[in-house]
């Protein structure tokens, strides 16, 4: 399979320039061309300005220019990227011209998401057909897992099969292989879905509130529902794409059943109410812009924003079917858009995917959604849905009458998942090679052990993993307990143990509303039990006999990212946040999250400047509870080692700290307790000039200061510490414990604990 | 006594710390490019050269080692040619340039390279191991490291407004700009080769600022203060380099040199208000010259901050007009150990080009100092 080092993009548009930031994400040179070059580069300076960046610097990576200058700069690119004016002509005359300048083998790729492949390749020489398919990404290409995939009966296998690996591993894409088929599979079902959900609010004349609630979290559907999605995609941009879809499909197809542009969109069209981009669509900001205004769907006027009413949702309390089979206004809303969606993807899937799965997976990736149509369709009860489409009149698809005498499209087999085909087989369904989830380690196997807000698993080969369960993730005594008995466990039978799971979090945490029951019983001090049992089980994590590698993903808030911290290695997802926040509720780190930091600074870079330098690097990250918005960022703020690990697909990162515990488990040595050297009060007096400054410059309030003035005391050891006489870590770790103690003790750590147990928000006091 | 005279006098382009196009050089390879530039155009043998003396507020890391001989044989000056790096913060290439001179008057040499260097990306400010004296309190460490609170100090005490000093700034900046477009910065400036290309201009400029956008910028060093990052002079790598002979020695080599020095002087205030530095410092130097500041014809004062140059030249009743033709530190940045010696090159720079008998150039320094040095045209 070739390899994808270097790649370009043509059109800096919001796909293109996207695009190109997730390419250089993903370690590539990227050149990004459009017809000025000035274009391309304020591209780049927005994309660093929105997020398109997993570090800033990574802006670096990208060279931009002008298609009509510095096409020769794609001379050695292995993946050139065409994301411009969806129009046959302008794509075709641009790929001679890339013909006349890429390298043979190279790929070449188009994002577009409404011309078929057959038509693009249309006339053009076989070789270049051959190294052609439709790579289309969706919106913000960072963070959308989708990459549908499209390749022509001329298309080389290896390119497909290059550029379905290059996506899975590098760029960290839901692959799906779709078929040359208009709208390809996500927005074929999802334009559907959205024309129903919009049409049919507007024939009910429902409050955009209350749609957009209706058809969200009871489907496991982002909160942005209907109209909020409309707002954020674009309303005349939904109109050209549904329009393209209507041209492309045949007069039977149910999407021809709804309007391309209903008065009330076209409406909003003409007066620019077209969404975000606009600053108005379905609702905006109000004139002194501190509230909200919403379109009427009857009127098209806008009207204050309204607490959703809906008897419906209230009584049906986010249960999917109970909603749909309510009979007020929502309900019925909910039934009319879910029933016709569903039925439309299963009528259209033989003609467009290879499986329901694929399907799925799209629908997940590509719109959000918690659940795929068919993982929702059996959720509902296929023989339930077969029953309401009889009764509403909609043909019921052959594939839906297969699945409700199948009893579902999916089912468990041999301890693997399995789905139905269209054509009435099963097969496994399917997951790329080397993916390790808990899921399917859970079909296939028992826990080795369960305690309930914790469980350890057989990942094979020797390797554990400790997948912890509370609410958030968050460590309570149960999971402590866990985690202890783990330790003593693996060293039976196991070479190793990954610390990780399916989740969405690695964890956010200690259980902070602990601090306070302890606190407000027994008192300060007797939390201290508490940090010294945290201290010797992530100490033992540390010098366990075997390697312990941290699988971080999400989000590593406090005690997650101090247990991280400890692990002899972290393999993390390139989506992570994590931080030291203790100080936004009035504490510092204490569960060795200070000495861990002061430790890395002291081997990296920071060390060979001095005592002071290590301590003033923790500080600067603690003390403002810097998070990380990716594992790149994480590494530059040290909580990851340059050793550690990124996994760019969330699937596969149990998998990659897997291969990492078991290539270090290898001969494993545990670490040998480290010495520190801790810069003492003429540290302190450079620490405490950084607190002063930020105070004088009003960027602290007065907790603030007092929580500062603690991690400067853990940081540079205390008054008795004398950099030329380096300690243990236990030495800092008995700091950390009566700096906790003492801010514990204070009533404004209390009111910051208090105020984010009641409200998930720092309180600046 | 022997008299000391400015020959002649280079800088390299003067750019922004971390972004800048310099920040990926090394300092001793910056201040070597002055110096060859300086040595190279005087035509001298430089075996005639007594010694390299460089200004350089954080002398370590790629600053250390004595960058001075370091700059001096990566330069490829003759081993015999000695190499002394000289701290006085702010103040060390105009104290680098005094060291020349008084050794020259005192008879301990004929020609020397003055000059100064500071890549504030390589090393931050304050150093990589600030360890002040835990028994300072924390009035008086924040008066020794927090610069931008000394001139919200001065601002209070002088009364100075936002406004003007934003005025003021945005003038310096258009000041720079016009110079920078007509050219008359590339007398100075000795270009820099990088691997991304030559380097001939200076980065910080920028032209086109107006009091109105400044007004915009939020007080940085204190809740509700006045100092901006557009009324303070930014962080800048930049290297300075002048050639200081005796008047014999001038005669001998047939150099037409630009300036004598006329006088110098430096002083100590209290430093929470270290800006107000270059008045004693200045009346010092005039005195010692034998002139006012009426008989000042250019004044070269460093804008570490607007508001310190409004209240010096209150204090001093400067003639606006007369003060930093080409623009100041605000605009142009302010390398730490390179600006002194900046100062007092563009000063006789100035005299030369423009005419005038006396020149000032004079800067602030933090911890409580000023330091000033007064040229008559040769």
């Amino acid at each position: 399979m070739g390899e994808i080092r270097k790649a370009g993009v043509i059109g800096a548009g919001v796909m293109g320039s996207g695009i190109a930031a997730h390419l250089a994400n993903a370690g590539l040179h990227v050149v990004l061309l459009d017809v000025e070059a000035a274009t391309a580069a304020s591209a780049v300076a927005k994309q660093v300005k929105s997020g398109g960046f997993m570090d800033a610097a990574f802006a670096e990576r990208v060279v931009t220019g002008s298609v009509s200058d510095d096409m020769l700069l794609l001379s050695d690119a292995d993946l050139i990227i065409e994301a411009v004016a969806e129009r046959l002509d302008v794509k075709q005359g641009l790929y001679a011209r890339i013909e006349s300048v890429r390298k043979p083998g190279s790929i070449v790729s188009s994002n577009t998401s409404t011309i078929p492949l057959s038509a693009l390749v249309d006339g053009l020489p076989e070789g270049f057909a051959a190294d052609f398919l439709v790579t289309h990404f969706f919106n913000p290409p960072r963070t959308m897992p989708l990459l549908e995939l499209v390749a022509g009966p001329r298309t080389r296998r290896e390119a497909l099969e290059t550029i379905r690996d290059f996506g899975d591993r590098d760029l960290g894409k839901s692959v799906v292989v779709c078929r040359d088929t208009p709208g390809f599979i996500a927005n074929r079902i999802g334009n559907y879905w959205m024309a129903a959900a919009v049409n049919e609010a507007i024939a009910l004349g429902l409050d955009v509130e209350v749609a957009d609630a209706a058809i969200s979290k009871p489907f496991g559907i982002p909160k942005t529902g209907i109209f909020g999605l409309m707002d954020l995609v674009g309303i005349d941009l939904m109109s050209m794409v549904l329009r393209s879809l209507h041209g492309a499909l045949p007069p039977s197809d149910p999407m021809q059943d709804y309007p391309v542009e209903p008065a009330l969109l076209a409406r909003m069209i003409g007066e620019k109410r077209l969404g975000r981009k606009s600053g108005a669509g379905f609702v905006r900001l109000s004139a002194d812009r501190k509230s909200r205004e919403v379109t009427d769907l009857v009127t098209g006027e806008y009207r204050p924003q309204k607490k959703v009413d809906s008897d419906a949702l209230d009584a049906t309390k986010g249960d999917a079917r109970a909603l749909m089979e309510h009979d007020g206004a929502a309900g019925r809303y909910a039934a009319a858009v879910m029933e016709k969606a569903l039925a439309y993807a299963a009528r259209i899937t033989p003609e467009i995917a290879d499986g329901p799965d694929a399907v799925d997976t799209a629908m997940r990736g590509g719109y959000g959604w918690a659940k795929g149509p068919f993982e929702l369709i059996d959720q509902l009860g296929a023989g339930w849905l077969v029953a309401r489409l009889e009764k509403r009149g909609v043909p019921v698809p052959d594939f839906l009458a297969k699945a409700a005498a199948a009893g579902g499209f999916y089912a468990i087999e041999n301890g693997a998942r399995s789905c139905l085909l269209p054509d009435g087989t099963r097969r496994k369904v399917a997951q790329a090679d080397g993916v390790i989830t808990l899921a399917a380690v859970q079909l296939a196997s028992k826990a080795v052990e369960d305690w309930g807000a914790a469980r350890l698993w057989d990942l094979g080969d020797g390797i554990a993993c400790f997948e912890i369960r509370s609410k958030m993730n968050t460590f309570g005594a149960p999971v402590l307990d866990a985690l202890e008995a783990t330790l003593a466990r693996v060293q039976q039978g196991f070479k190793g143990l990954v610390i990780g799971s399916d989740a969405p979090l690695f964890s956010a945490g200690a259980d902070i509303r602990v601090f306070l029951e302890t606190v407000e019983t027994s008192g300060p001090a007797a939390f201290g039990a508490s940090i010294d049992r945290g201290h010797r089980l992530f100490k033992a994590v540390k010098y366990a006999p075997f390697p312990v590698v941290g699988a971080a993903a999400g989000l590593a808030f406090g005690g997650g990212c101090e247990l991280l911290l400890h692990c002899r290695a972290i393999q993390a997802h390139a989506e992570l946040t994590i931080g030291l926040v203790e100080p936004r509720i009035g504490v510092v780190p204490g569960w060795g999250g200070c000495k861990e930091m002061l430790l890395r600074f002291a081997e990296g870079h920071a060390s060979a400047k001095g005592p002071v330098a290590p301590a003033l690097a923790a500080f600067g990250v603690i003390a403002p509870g810097k998070v990380s918005t990716s594992a790149f960022e994480a590494r530059r703020l040290g909580f990851l080692r340059p050793t550690d690990g990124i996994t760019m697909n969330r699937a596969r990162l149990l998998a990659d700290a897997k291969a990492k515990a078991l290539a270090l488990a290898e001969g494993y040595v545990p670490p040998a307790p480290p010495s520190l050297t801790l810069s003492g009060p003429s540290g302190a007096s450079a620490l405490r000039n950084v607190l002063e400054t930020e105070a004088t410059a009003g960027r602290l309030t007065a907790h603030d200061r007092v929580v500062g003035e603690a991690l400067v005391t853990v940081l540079t050891g205390g008054p008795d510490a004398d950099p030329v006489r380096p300690v243990g870590e236990d030495a800092v770790t008995a700091l950390e414990r009566a700096a906790f103690i003492a801010l514990l003790g204070e009533p404004a750590t209390l009111e910051r604990i208090r105020h984010m147990l009641a409200t998930g928000k720092p309180l600046r006091n | 006594m022997a008299h000391a005279f400015i020959v002649d006098y280079a800088r390299s382009p003067f750019t922004p710390a971390y972004k800048g196009a310099l920040s990926g050089v090394r300092p001793d390879d910056l201040a070597a490019g002055v110096i060859s530039a300086v040595v190279g155009r005087s035509g001298l043998d430089p075996a005639t050269l007594e010694d390299v003396i460089l200004g350089c507020a954080f002398a370590e890391g790629e600053q250390g080692l004595n960058i001075a001989r370091c700059a001096s044989l990566i330069a490829g000056l003759p081993l015999s040619v000695g190499g002394s790096t000289v701290n006085r913060w702010c103040g060390s290439s105009m104290q680098a340039v005094q060291m020349a001179a008084g050794a020259i008057a005192m008879g301990a040499g004929e020609a020397f390279i003055a000059g100064g260097i500071e890549s504030m990306t390589k090393v931050p400010m304050m150093g990589f191991n600030p360890l002040p004296n835990p028994r300072w309190d924390d009035a008086l460490r924040a008066a020794f490291m927090n610069m931008g609170l000394t001139a919200e100090n001065l601002a209070d005490q002088y009364g100075i407004s936002r406004e003007a000093q934003d005025t003021y700034a945005a003038a310096s900046q258009d000041k720079a700009a016009a110079a920078q477009a007509d050219g008359r910065l590339a007398a100075e400036i000795a270009p820099v080769a990088t691997p991304a290309g030559t380097v001939d201009k200076d980065g910080c400029v920028r032209g086109g600022t107006t009091v109105d956008k400044l007004g915009t910028l939020k007080a940085v060093f204190k809740a509700g203060g006045s100092v901006t990052a557009g009324n303070s002079s930014p962080l800048t790598d930049g290297a300075s380099a002048t050639l200081i002979v005796s008047e014999d020695f001038a005669r001998r080599h047939n150099l037409a040199p630009l300036a004598r020095v006329a006088g110098y002087a430096v002083s100590g205030c209290a430093p929470e208000i270290m800006g107000i530095g270059p008045v004693e410092a200045t009346r010092k130097a005039l005195a010692r010259a034998g002139i006012t500041a009426a008989d000042l014809d250019v004044i070269e004062m460093n804008e570490a901050f607007a508001v310190q140059v409004l209240a010096c030249c209150r204090d001093l009743d400067i003639d606006p007009a007369r003060l930093n033709r080409d623009g100041g530190a605000i605009a142009l940045g302010h390398p730490l150990g390179a600006t002194g010696a900046r100062l007092v090159g563009k000063a006789a720079q100035l005299l030369k080009r423009d005419g005038g008998r006396y020149g000032l150039a004079t800067q602030c320094i933090g911890g409580g100092q000023g330091i000033a040095l007064v040229l008559e045209a040769a």
